[in-house]
């Protein structure tokens, strides 16, 4: 079983691309704890033997022609961007 | 002029009265503009709405009137919940993160209600991303439940739920990712089903969980919700998991209380435990009566693995969910910090930690965790082998029986705030819905009567995959034989 602390805590949350404020990150530390606490119940399964399942049994896979089709124009797609400038999004400067 | 009257239309009778003549779609769309405005905002049960897209819609309907197409939804009233993409209307996912998003194109399903004839009817509430069972990590505030205003409609579709019951609209949409239809449809006396996972294409659904998730109905009866997978069903070559060689419709499957006689009812064991509410079991007992004295054989069965389900979805869900809403950065849509002078990666941080909210946040949190090197094989692996487990007994229960029954919550709505500080114990009230969406199964909630406080109470209807014409069957005769949902309505 894992011991969730507030180092793994802030490591999980960079893997994430999330910044925790104080309160947040102690409410994660005892929820979390909990929850993975309950869901340790699955350590005691026999499992060696099953393949794991990742999707519904249900679910056969279907596949379409690999052909171009029509797609957004460039500027429905960019419609919603927070910041762009013709057909590009825009981000900050990434090469200093 | 018809007088219409609340609690008298469904889906059903609209479309037929409309082709008919009996009333005009302006007539349909004027009723229910004016219970939406006179209730909405009590109940905050819609995130968008927008009078003078109704009218032009009712407009170009009339034409398609005029012109004799076949519409089988014509000036039906639809409310779509708030994580399915509506082009040009705004679509939030009840989240700060995607505020004043318009998606520039229309969910599979939203083209097929036009096409059908239908007029959406604005966007319903919901949990954040659909990430909830009580509608209250909603960031535009929480949904009441129009039977007791202090108590929760359920969730994640608990805008779409209310609505219905407090005859909002007469249909809508909701989304089903581990019982987020059948919940809401419980807690507020309606009817909602969980179709098949592959019946009815995602594309247009914000994705949380894509192994798990499924668009479906929510009405009032159950004519209604086969009339609307009818319309919704099909193959669409957007959605990699939708099926692709034809099968039955499943309106026509539907007859009357008859089809009771000979069918095979399971009663799964493991949910009648004590943690289940007296007024949840005696609810369920009566319906075992009434399916007997119709002429249905009910028996005990066992879903041994199905305890596991908790933990297996929540670890395969929130793994998933930490996936699809990797797609959030603050580049393409959605929310950018204002903050000024960050990097690239700080922004994108910036922007997630300000526009997710706290539900949200944890189970990325939590599906991170059980992805991460040196842990997936002790989580995720084990929850995606214990789902191949739970799928096998189900498979073992529908040897002996052709439908099971269950219920879709330990109790009937609890009270709004319960739950708020304690999200364990409301992840352990789910533990009726989840193994139907781990084993991609159809189920659906139908009104079961009341408990001894006059909250409504759902029994859950449980098929073999594929066998949605079965499951609608058996809950129509249900339904037929003890029409709950006509005995009594909330007061508004």
């Amino acid at each position: 079983m894992v011991v969730i602390d507030a180092a793994l805590v802030q490591k999980v949350a960079g893997l994430a691309s999330l910044e925790l404020s104080d309160a947040e990150s102690t409410y994660a530390l005892t929820h979390l704890g909990r929850i993975l606490d309950y869901v340790a119940e699955l350590e005691r399964l026999p499992t060696a033997q099953l393949t794991a399942l990742a999707d519904a049994e249900a679910l056969p896979a279907f596949e379409r022609p690999d052909e171009v089709s029509l797609s957004l124009s460039a500027e429905a797609a960019m419609a919603n961007a927070p910041a762009h400038q013709a057909t590009a999004f825009q981000v900050p400067r990434i090469i200093e | 002029m018809s007088d219409l009257q609340p609690f008298s239309l469904t889906a059903t009778s609209i479309s037929q009265g409309v082709r008919s003549g009996e009333f005009s779609p302006r007539e349909v769309a004027d009723f229910y503009i004016a219970r939406t405005e006179r209730y909405s905002p009590g109940l905050n049960t819609h995130l968008y709405w927008d009078r003078d897209d109704i009218w032009q819609q009712v407009q170009k309907l009339e034409g398609r009137l005029r012109a004799k197409e076949n519409l089988p939804l014509a000036g039906v009233p639809v409310l779509i919940k708030d994580n399915i993409c509506t082009k040009g209307i705004p679509t939030t996912c009840a989240s700060k993160m995607l505020a004043g998003f318009r998606p520039p194109y229309d969910a599979t399903v939203v083209e097929r209600l036009r096409q059908a004839g239908a007029v959406i009817f604005g966007k319903a509430n919901c949990d954040e991303f659909a990430m909830g069972s009580s509608n209250e990590h909603s960031a535009y505030g929480p949904v009441l439940n129009p039977w007791n205003q202090a108590y929760v409609p359920g969730g994640s579709s608990g805008g779409s739920a209310a609505a219905v019951a407090a005859d909002l609209a007469p249909v809508a949409l909701g989304s089903d990712t581990g019982g987020s239809i059948r919940q809401p449809a419980s807690f507020c006396g309606i009817a909602g089903m969980k179709p098949t996972y592959g019946r009815i294409s995602r594309y247009g659904l914000v994705a949380y969980s894509s192994s798990l998730d499924q668009i479906g109905p929510m009405a009032r009866t159950c004519a209604d919700l086969a009339l609307l997978v009818d319309v919704l069903s099909g193959h669409d070559p957007r959605d990699a998991t939708s099926r692709a060689d034809p099968y039955p419709t499943v309106a026509p499957q539907l007859t009357g209380p008859d089809a009771l006689k000979g069918m095979r009812f399971g009663l799964v064991q493991e949910f009648f435990g004590s943690g289940l509410a007296e007024g949840t079991r005696a609810a369920l007992t009566a319906a075992v009566q009434t399916l007997r004295d119709h002429g249905a054989t009910v028996q005990e069965v066992s879903l041994p693995t199905i305890p596991l389900s908790v933990s297996a979805y929540y670890l395969i869900a929130s793994a998933e969910a930490s996936a699809n809403l990797a797609r959030f950065d603050g580049v393409r849509y959605g929310h950018r910090t204002s903050k000024s002078g960050l990097s690239l990666k700080q922004m994108l941080k910036a922007s997630r930690s300000e526009g997710f909210g706290r539900e949200v946040k944890q189970r990325i949190m939590l599906g991170t965790f059980a992805l991460s090197a040196g842990y997936c094989d002790a989580y995720y692996a084990k929850a995606a082998a214990a789902r191949r487990l739970i799928t096998a007994d189900f498979a073992a229960a529908f040897a002996k029986v052709d439908v099971l029954l269950a219920p879709n919550a330990p109790s009937a709505a609890f009270r709004i705030g319960e739950m708020e500080h304690d999200p364990l114990a409301m992840y352990l009230g789910d533990i009726c819905t989840l193994g139907v969406n781990l084993a991609g199964l159809p189920a659906l909630s139908v009104p079961g009567g009341f408990d001894p406080s006059g909250l409504p109470i759902g029994l859950q209807l449980i098929a073999p995959a594929w066998a949605d014409g079965r499951l609608l069957r058996a809950a129509h005769a249900y339904e037929q034989a003890h029409p709950w949902a006509k005995e009594k309505q909330p007061l508004l």
